[in-house]
């Protein structure tokens, strides 16, 4: 116990920890944002995984072929935008039950990926994986001199940026506009929105659509940020424990950017631990258990805000004009 | 009212159906997967000995076509190295055999005895692998198919035995050698690993890679990182940084991801991890190398002798690994920066492995 609080009060372990987090968050935080503002309108995406993955194929395709990383980040977002267009058309048109289809998509997504990744690279030895160049970091200039907090905050990826930008963006959007009010009535009472004249469908259309872009953003971090590879794995389940952070942040932007920040933080903890090769109090070597933390919190906070839940009231029940 | 309810429920059920086919034909299965046949390689001209060979039996056979199922893609170095030994074979045409490879790839367990069971059916393939454990899955079919040779390799399968193999090769020597390097280069005295599990096939290498280095540095303190996924590279990368950030200097990329994080680092180098990777990222020293070819030989005897001599397949009930001294394994193209010194210490132990003088334990437990 004595080691492991000397390694985590030594100042550069602190900043690589809290800089981890924030690296590690980025990707949950960009699709738990979009997730939460598609629940708000009534619709549960549970394709987040399948977006991701085709988001950062897309990337990783257009980089590939335009050897431009803001191309790869335009084709991310466009393919996670009509992905979802699918979702809504299934969920908000055709109104089919929204888990099925969410399951459904996650396969379709990860399949139809790997299906393209594989016709364009094919025959490939152990000597040579498709790679393509990243972003480098972007130093602000200035703040990114701080000590602690600019290495922490200010030398991360555009996309880390932008994620954190989005927070206040979508709070606004949800809290402080009249469009945000009616996308939050329709996700919580949908047929008093219709009677009071509140168009639904293109609403719903535009939340999932931005989920979608969203989660593309958050799969290309991985493809063209963070590493410069793709394989169908590449999420490897960020995309559930984003759906998880929406619960765990309630519905609410600045409980998502904590929650995100938290997962984040409690990996690049246990990454830490193990890299300077400590033990755990009571775990020993089984860093696993941090693995599973995240949900133990998740359900642990789901129980704690159940008197409380913001969870809209319609979340994943089709809307029937004119039934009860 | 009803009826436009009924058309919808109609266009609803439909669309699900739709839905759930294109998932099944782009998700799991045999169809998700891509088929790929090595390109057309030039033929060498046939020689004496070849000829000789083929003339074994009037009905020696003249073709062999392989099929290898995996558990994830073909780019993961454990699969792309067995693929490339398949490959150097249908360009090097053992018994003047035309051989050809299908790989199907992202076979889950649960699938395996079907597709296994599929492509044994088909009646294509002399040779099917099962690249990962599919032990159980191999022992419910291979009984049905007598002819056919079933393979299967890595820690975690039970024998089978009769006409299903089991092949191994063990990279612990060439780690330890890898090791000799990172102990004799380091300047923090850490070194470190990022790797997917506390898997035998995982640990061995790994516990060779620290003794070889505590063999030239009896300071040396090490570290490992087990990220709990086959596949992760962010998440391996974020494990390099942090150990970086702890101090280690040298790290052992049993992960995809360690290179990325090694080159944004200053003096940190690094190791490839079962097939060549000099010059993935200049970091690179050297790397521990599998080589199938032996084992795949060694199948293939076995396949030529039933089919020519009628020979009964009689597949040993242990795993057949070659070790380097058997050409399973080597130490693979070693950096400009690493010195002349480090390079003999490595070469001398080298051929002691190789004459056995130097015996290095093949430790599956976890690194302590």
């Amino acid at each position: 116990m004595g080691e492991i609080l000397t390694h985590l009060l030594t100042p550069a372990v602190i900043i690589g920890i809290l800089a981890g987090a924030v690296r590690i968050a980025t990707p949950l935080l960009l699709a738990a944002l979009g997730e939460m503002v598609s629940e708000n309108s009534g619709i549960l995406n549970l394709s987040i995984e399948g977006t991701m993955t085709l988001g950062a194929f897309a990337g990783f395709m257009a980089m590939s072929w335009y050897e431009n990383l803001w191309m790869g980040l335009l084709m991310a977002v466009v393919s996670g935008m009509l992905f979802s267009l699918i979702m809504a058309l299934m969920t908000v048109t055709v109104k089919v039950n929204q888990v099925v289809a969410g399951l459904a998509l996650n396969i379709l997504g990860i399949g139809f990926a790997f299906f393209w990744f594989r016709s364009s690279f094919q025959d490939r030895s152990s000597l040579d994986v498709p790679t393509v160049p990243t972003f480098d970091t972007a130093d602000i200039p200035g703040l990114s001199r701080i000590p602690v907090v600019g290495e922490v905050l200010f030398s991360q990826h555009w996309l880390t940026y932008f994620a954190f930008l989005m927070v206040p963006m979508v709070w606004i959007l949800l809290n402080k506009t009249r469009y945000g009010l009616e996308l939050r009535s329709i996700g919580h009472n949908p047929e008093a929105c219709d009677m009071r004249g509140i168009n639904i469908v293109p609403r719903q259309y535009a939340a999932v659509v931005f989920g979608g872009a969203m989660a593309g953003l958050g799969g290309v971090f991985l493809s063209l940020a963070s590493t410069g590879m793709f394989f169908p794995d590449i999420a490897a389940g960020r995309g559930w424990i984003a759906l998880a952070i929406v619960i765990f942040g309630n519905w609410r932007a600045s409980w998502i950017l904590w929650g995100s920040l938290f997962f984040g933080l409690i990996d690049a903890l246990q990454l830490s631990l193990q890299a300077k090769g400590l033990s755990l109090p009571f775990f020993g070597d089984d860093y696993q258990v941090f693995l599973a933390l995240p949900f133990v919190f998740t359900i642990v906070a789901l129980v704690l805000n159940r008197s409380r839940s913001r969870s809209p009231l319609s979340l994943a029940i089709p809307y029937h004009r004119g039934e009860r | 009212m009803d009826k436009l309810m009924k058309s919808r429920t109609f266009i609803a059920a439909g669309a699900v159906l739709a839905l759930a086919l294109a998932a099944g034909a782009c998700g799991g299965g045999e169809s998700a997967t891509t088929t790929t046949t090595p390109p057309p390689t030039t033929r060498p001209p046939t020689t004496q000995a070849e000829t000789t060979d083929t003339a074994a039996g009037s009905s020696a056979p003249t073709e062999m076509d392989v099929a290898m199922i995996l558990v994830s893609v073909q780019e993961e170095p454990w699969y792309a190295t067995l693929i490339d030994t398949v490959n150097r074979a249908a360009e090097l045409r053992p018994y003047g055999l035309d051989i050809t490879l299908d790989v199907l790839e992202n076979i889950a367990y649960a699938d395996g005895e079907r597709v296994i069971r599929d492509l044994a059916a088909s009646g294509k393939y002399e040779m099917i692998i099962g690249h990962s454990t599919y032990s159980d899955a191999i022992d419910a079919v291979n009984e049905d198919y007598p002819d056919i040779i079933f393979v299967f390799s890595g820690s975690g399968n039970d024998p089978v035995g009769g006409n299903a193999y089991w092949i191994d090769v063990f990279i612990h020597e060439p780690a330890y050698l890898a090791g000799i390097v990172a102990g004799m280069m380091t300047e923090t005295n850490h070194i470190s690993a990022v790797a997917a599990f506390p898997f035998p096939n995982v640990n061995g290498p790994l516990n060779a890679w620290i003794a070889g280095a505590r063999s030239v540095n009896p300071d040396i303190e090490h570290s490992i990182t087990y990220i709990e996924s086959w596949f992760d590279p962010a998440t391996a990368k974020e494990s390099a940084t942090a150990q970086i950030a702890a101090g280690a200097d040298m790290v052992y990329a049993e992960s995809f991801g360690v290179f990325e994080a090694v080159a944004e680092a200053e003096g940190v180098l690094t190791f490839g991890h079962f097939a060549d990777q000099l010059g993935f990222t200049p970091q690179v020293l050297t790397s521990s190398v599998a080589v199938w070819d032996p084992a795949f030989q060694t199948v293939l005897d076995a396949w030529w002798a039933y089919h020519t001599e009628g020979q009964p397949y009689d597949a040993p009930m242990e795993r057949i690994v070659y070790l380097m001294a058997d050409g399973g394994s080597d130490i693979g193209g070693i950096s400009d920066q690493v010195p002349g010194e480090v390079r003999v210490a490595v070469e001398e132990a080298r051929e002691q492995i190789i004459n056995g003088d130097l015996q290095v334990a093949f430790n599956e437990g976890p690194v302590e």
